[in-house]
């Protein structure tokens, strides 16, 4: 019972933890939104360099203040005024723009004060990258439970226990719903960030094609009546079936050029995590999620598994 | 309602993890009705 006590307010809390998080740039972020001609103002974070000199600038327009980012670069910040929580302030999250005449970050609003945790700032992506927290423990939990049926078909054809195959479908058929979980948020993630819901990119091309692959796993089991003869079958077309998850999964997206991070051709590294561009926050927040959901996948197949369980045995019974 | 989430990319977020927990609340659903059948069969 503690266990999925504790499961719940882990996942909770990493959940809250990924979408309260603030998204925060630094100066060269915001340097590079005005180089682009962009009018788009993005959150910054800044130590204040030195109290004792923010004053009301020159032209007596404005609240300005000297900030360092996280890379240790400064430049002034205009306030419209005087910030009201300035006397205990060490560092703010602003949204602005810069202006590269003046050397300054023009403020329009005080998103936080003496910011704690924050995620980096991804140009094209900002608050939208935090749907990796979510999106990717799903993927990769279809993976493990594609795994896991493959690892129980094996047994079954070693032992010939059926219960082996009652779990190898149980694991597919979570495997199948993670894998349309994730088309799914993907998809309606893909309408804001590239624009459609489905863009036949090669990420989305491949998951399709194992949806199709296992979908398949699970006609051929209702075609057959036989129950031996169905768990062998299934059995082994499990394992063929496994062979290919890799490749869809890890291989054909990060070769072929695409929009999903990781791609190819994709130079904003900053979300993807064998690259090694993941900021550390971020990568803690996502693997808790990760060890979170992979209990989670457990003790859904166990509850599944024991009601299969009770099930055969009745239908032995009687 | 395009627009607003457009604009405010979180409630994307948010949409897609209450995604998530429908999934599972169906998966849920099924182990429900699973149990029921059997109940029923004495």
């Amino acid at each position: 019972m503690w266990w999925k006590l504790l499961l719940f307010f882990w996942i909770a809390a990493f959940s809250a933890i990924g979408i309260l998080t603030p998204i925060a740039g630094t100066l060269g972020d915001v340097a590079m939104m005005g180089q682009m001609g962009s009018a788009k103002e993005i959150p910054v974070k800044f130590e204040i360099a030195d109290k004792s000199t923010a004053a009301v600038g020159a032209d007596g327009a404005a609240f300005v203040m000297r900030g360092i980012d996280a890379q240790g670069r400064s430049a002034d910040f205009a306030f419209a005024s005087n910030p009201s929580d300035f006397d205990a302030a060490t560092g703010y999250i602003v949204q602005g723009r810069y202006d590269a005449a003046a050397h300054r970050v023009i403020v329009s609003k005080v998103l936080s004060t003496n910011p704690g945790m924050t995620f980096p700032f991804i140009p094209g992506l900002e608050e939208r990258a935090k749907i990796i927290l979510f999106h990717v423990p799903v993927s990769w939990m279809t993976v493990i439970a594609f795994l896991v049926s493959m690892w129980y078909g094996i047994r079954y054809l070693r032992k010939k226990d059926l219960e082996d195959d009652a779990k190898s479908a149980i694991s597919a058929g979570l495997g199948l719903l993670f894998c349309i979980l994730a088309t799914t948020t993907g998809s309606v993630w893909a309408k804001f960030n590239w624009g459609s819901f489905w863009n036949w990119d090669p990420r989305e091309t491949s998951i399709f094609v194992l949806l199709l692959v296992y979908g398949a796993y699970f006609a051929l089991r209702s075609a057959l009546d036989i129950e031996e003869k169905r768990a062998s079958l299934s059995a082994v077309y499990g394992i063929l079936a496994f062979v290919t998850v890799p490749f869809f999964i890890f291989i054909m997206p990060r070769i072929l050029p695409g929009l999903h991070p990781g791609s190819a051709d994709d130079t904003n590294s900053g979300p993807v995590v064998s690259s090694g561009g993941m900021n550390a926050t971020m990568r803690i927040v996502l693997y808790s999620m990760l060890l979170g959901h992979i209990v989670l996948y457990a003790w859904l197949m166990r509850l599944r598994v024991s009601v299969t369980r009770l099930a055969m045995r009745k239908a032995d019974g009687a | 309602m395009y627009e607003f989430l457009e604009q405010n990319s979180i409630y994307v977020v948010m949409t897609i993890v209450l995604m998530v927990w429908s999934g599972v609340f169906l998966y849920l659903l099924r182990i429900d009705g699973q149990v029921r059948k059997l109940e029923s069969k004495k």
